[in-house]
């Protein structure tokens, strides 16, 4: 053997060859077990086997020589039973056999002499006078021990041949292992452990064998091109390593906090500064705990220790003097690094906090005081917000009681005006009638312009939306200055479509808005002019634009146009206006959610536009049908009015004057008027609020507490015309509310409208 | 009614029946045909005591076995001294025959009168039985044949010079097989004969030799000799 071969075998078995060897013992153990269990499975067959050819062979003696054997043993011809016995015995295993009589051997062959043994008794059965008579048995006796013996021949055959097979390829196994791989192996690590992790300089391995060939590239030529590549790049690596590490030293450096790195010991592996009087040598590679004093030690060390135990980051304040002795405060952490689940190492990052901390004193010492001001200053608005609250009360209380005092004279002059209208007047009379209803119907819209703005500026305007049918409130505003429009001769065009433009608005709102707009396009519009009404769609939106043909406005009279009490020139002029309107509709639109706008140019005339949300018209319930009223002619009821200023009584005496079905009576005081209406029931009593003596809650109080009067309507007639009044009266119990100045003809509708409620209502 | 109808039949069934084994061939056992010496002689004994009576042919030992296991209630022809061997049977005291057994020859120079003559002949006789295989110590052949029936042939082809068996046997094998033959005298050996019972009947042991010993007093045993085995004696 050459000392090459003798080299390689060496390696091959000794040199540190432990995968090779691994592999041997795993393939020996396998073979052994594999072994092992298939020749246990095959012995078992061969038991099963050997058993069975026993059980056959007694069958077979069963089947075969029962008869001969029966018909000796009944004619007892011995030497011809033992003959039977003899030969019986040759067959395989079978070391015993006899013929019981009477329990007793009478023949036998052979002795049964194994430890184990398979037996079996078959009868002897022959027919005697009709009958099954058994005369005896036959008894064999079959030796296992033969059976056993014969297997552990064969399992020793078995094992000696499959030991030496299996050694004999598992030398080769381990010869080839070496050749093909471990020696390949071995020089690969030799030349990993030549490379300085330091100075890397990219060398490479190569193998001891052909660059290419058969089933190549495998396993190894990728483990070495790995290495190679390895190799190379570790230069580059740690050449980015340093300047990393470089780089971090240089960012940390500056930092005004300690960033250090701990060990598990506590010791310090990287410092990004220290004090002035140390060097980094100093620091790095000493333990955490000798730079505190030694009664703050143990604290460190515990928190230390709990970073890593617990992977969880700790964090402390405290205050330790500085080298010079100056007390500074301190706020330090720290944090587990984590690596593959175990913590690795930890940083801890402390800060010096202590001018932080005469901050936040100082702030607290500030706060203190701020706290002091902020209470004087919340005590003198909450004064200030107690006395406009009492203003606000005041301003209510003034436009409720201003309205009042406004609209008794007004319904006096108003209600006047109506009687001289109708009760055939000269023309001169007639017109002068109309001036004074036009400038008191003037009077009371300035008036309810004004309360609605003041309610809106306090808050107290109800807005009620609901899905509307844009075109049908736009038809109604017209209807309402139809007369205006007849009277200027205007064309007024509506570009609407019917049940296509269902917005969300107030619908009494909507309609003085429009209204309002309206009346401007025809008063402020030429004779004979164009009003055009046109609906669009807007995204989402319905946008209703009133265009006139008047003189337009200026852009500076434009910035003004939403103005309170601001009429752009208009009061000079003859056409009417309180200067309220527009401003009043801006307000009530954007109530609504809606914008109102408007466009002019000087000489061709101005657009008033509103942008409405827009409604699924689906969800709109069908207007309720209205009924048809009868003539007024046919109206009959007894009336008793208890009113304190006798102009009023005047006024509806001369108003119900042409009914002479309607009988009237009246009374100056709640006393009086409540003895009348004892005198005789009357149908409806019209009812004044403030009265000398007993007000009007009080007769009212009275009259519903009587049953006589169960079916006497009472109608409130009152100057208390603020929502909340007439909210107050129908709760109250008064069938209906009417505020002065007391629309004559509304009037006698009302008492037409409840009497006919009234006759249909079940008693 | 039932037992109207069954009382005849338990009236006859009353009338108890024993059978005996035999392994003995014409005259003793019956033929068809022919009822043998001892079948006849059953019949007057056991009529006497009020039993009904047959005869099973068995073979020779069988007939004892069976006898012995109860399978049959007795045998009726054996010599004294079986109760040793077969401790379920019962020995009826008075004797059934005297039986000879003797020698027969087919050639007229064969001289056999004692056992030890026997010792210059080819012998044959019956396997397994006893009296011969005690007896016969020297030959210069022994043939034992598994049945009586081949018994003649083997005196017939020559290869036996002198077969063994009882007179009256031998008389009937040697007259069915056409040979003219007598039996060597004086006989080699005589036997008294007997019946025997299993244990269960031992009540009927006594009842049976008193009527055996009537039949013998009243002459019918010995009509019963003349009519059955006499006959067959060759004429002098």
């Amino acid at each position: 053997m050459s000392d090459e071969k003798a080299s390689f075998l060496h390696a091959a078995l000794f040199n540190g060859n432990g995968v090779a060897k691994k592999l041997i013992v795993a393939l020996v153990l396998f073979s052994a077990v594999i072994t092992t269990l298939i020749t246990a499975a095959e012995l078992y067959a061969d038991y099963r086997s050997d058993l069975a050819q026993i059980d056959r062979s007694i069958e077979f003696i069963g089947k075969s020589y029962l008869p001969a054997l029966t018909d000796a043993v009944w004619v007892a011809d011995s030497e011809q039973v033992q003959t039977q016995l003899e030969g019986l015995l040759r067959l395989p295993d079978i070391e015993y056999i006899g013929i019981v009589v009477d329990d007793n051997a009478r023949w036998s062959a052979g002795k049964s002499v194994s430890q184990r043994i398979v037996s079996a008794e078959i009868p002897l059965v022959r027919a005697h006078r009709g009958q099954a008579l058994t005369i005896g048995s036959v008894r064999v006796a079959a030796s296992v021990d033969g059976v056993i013996e014969r297997l552990w021949r064969r399992l020793l055959v078995t094992l000696i041949s499959n030991a030496v097979k299996t050694l004999l390829v598992a030398g080769f196994m381990l010869l080839v292992f070496q050749y093909l791989v471990t020696r390949h192996l071995t020089r690969i690590a030799a030349f990993v452990r030549r490379i300085d992790p330091a100075a890397p300089r990219g060398e490479q391995v190569q193998l001891d064998r052909p660059a290419s060939g058969r089933w190549r590239p495998d396993i190894l030529d990728a483990v070495t091109t790995s290495i190679n590549g390895l190799s190379s790049s570790l230069g580059v690596a740690v050449a980015g390593l340093r300047r990393s590490d470089e780089r971090l030293r240089a960012l940390t450096r500056e930092s005004t906090a300690f960033i250090y790195e701990l060990d598990r010991q506590g010791r310090i592996t990287f410092a990004n500064r220290t004090y002035p009087s140390l060097t980094h040598e100093q620091v790095e590679g000493s333990l955490l705990t000798d730079w505190f004093p030694p009664d703050f030690r143990p604290r460190i060390g515990q928190a230390v220790a709990d970073t890593f135990d617990q992977a969880a980051p700790q964090r402390m304040e405290f205050t330790i003097p500085d080298p010079v002795g100056q007390p500074r405060a301190y706020v330090m952490s720290i944090m587990p690094l984590v690596r593959d689940g175990v913590t690795s190492a930890a940083v801890l990052t402390a800060l010096d906090i202590s001018d932080q901390k005469a901050s936040e004193l100082a702030i607290r010492e500030l706060n203190s005081s701020l706290e002091a001001r902020v209470q004087e200053r919340t005590a003198q608005l909450r004064l200030a917000m107690e006395r406009a609250e009492s203003a606000s009360r005041a301003k209510s209380e003034f436009l409720s009681h201003m309205s009042h005092e406004l609209r008794t004279p007004l319904n006096a002059v108003l209600g006047f005006a109506q009687i001289i209208e109708i009760s055939d007047p000269t023309p001169k009379q007639l017109t002068w009638a109309g001036e004074i209803r036009r400038a008191g119907d003037h009077l009371l819209q300035m008036i309810e312009e004004l309360l609605d703005l003041a309610r809106i500026e306090v808050g107290k305007i109800g807005i009620k939306l609901e899905v509307l049918d844009l075109v049908l409130i736009i038809d109604e505003a017209v209807a309402i200055l139809k007369p205006q429009i007849a009277a200027r001769r205007l064309e007024l065009t509506r570009e609407c479509e019917g049940g296509n433009a269902w917005v969300m608005a107030d619908r009494l709102r909507l309609r003085q808005v429009l209204v309002n707009l309206l009346s401007n396009a025809v008063k402020y519009n030429r004779e004979q002019g164009k009003i055009v009404v046109r609906c669009e769609q807007r995204d989402d939106r319905i946008r209703v634009s009133i265009a006139d043909s008047g003189m337009g406005l200026t852009p500076e009279q434009l910035a003004k146009l939403f103005q309170p009490f601001e009429r752009l020139g208009a009061e000079r002029g003859s056409v009417e206006g309180t200067g309220i309107g527009l401003a009043l509709s801006k307000q009530l639109v954007e109530l609504m959610g809606a914008t109102l706008g408007a466009n002019s140019v000087v000489g061709e005339g101005t657009v008033f536009w509103i942008e409405l949300p827009q409604a699924d018209g689906a969800t709109v319930a069908a207007p309720p049908e209205t009924l048809a009223r009868p003539p007024m002619q046919e109206l009959s009821c007894d009336v008793l009015y208890i009113e304190d200023m006798v102009s009023n009584i005047e006024l509806i005496a001369a108003f119900l004057a042409p009914y002479p079905n309607i009988r009237l009576r009246t009374a100056l005081s709640g006393d009086s008027g409540l003895a009348m209406a004892h005198q005789r029931r009357p149908d409806i009593v019209l009812l004044d609020i403030h009265l000398p003596g007993m007000d009007g809650y009080q007769i009212l109080h009275a009259l519903r507490s009587d049953m006589q009067f169960r079916e006497t309507l009472v109608i409130a007639l009152s100057a208390d015309a603020m929502p909340h009044d007439v909210q107050r009266g129908l709760r109250a119990g008064f069938d209906r509310y009417l505020p002065k100045p007391i629309n004559l003809h509304g009037l006698l509708d009302t008492i037409d409208e409840v009497l006919r409620a009234r006759t249909v209502r079940p008693s | 009614m039932g037992s109207a109808f069954l009382a005849p039949g338990l009236v006859l069934a009353a009338r108890p029946r024993l059978t005996l084994a035999t392994g003995t061939l014409p005259p003793l056992a019956s033929r068809p045909g022919q009822v043998g010496f001892l079948e006849a002689l059953a019949v007057e004994v056991f009529n006497r005591i009020g039993y009904d009576v047959a005869l099973l042919k068995l073979p020779f030992e069988r007939a004892l076995i069976n006898a012995n296991a109860g399978v049959e209630d007795g045998d009726v022809f054996r010599a004294a001294g079986f109760e040793r061997d077969y401790p379920n049977l019962m020995r009826v005291p008075e004797r059934v025959l005297e039986l000879d057994f003797v020698a027969y020859a087919l050639r007229p120079e064969v001289q056999v009168r004692e056992w030890v003559d026997l010792a210059r002949y080819h012998v044959g006789y019956v396997n397994g039985w006893k009296i011969f295989e005690r007896n016969v110590k020297a030959a210069r052949d022994i043939t034992t044949v598994r049945d009586l029936d081949q018994l003649m042939p083997l005196l017939a082809s020559g290869r036996a010079d002198v077969v063994l068996v009882d007179r009256w046997q031998g008389l009937w094998l040697a007259r069915e097989a056409g040979l003219v033959l007598r039996p060597l005298e004086p006989p080699l050996a005589r036997a008294e004969m007997f019946i025997y019972l299993h244990r269960k009947h031992e009540a009927l042991v006594a009842l049976v030799a008193a009527a055996l010993t009537e039949v013998k007093r009243t002459g019918i045993w010995q009509r019963l000799v003349d009519e059955k085995l006499k006959p067959l004696e060759p004429v002098r």
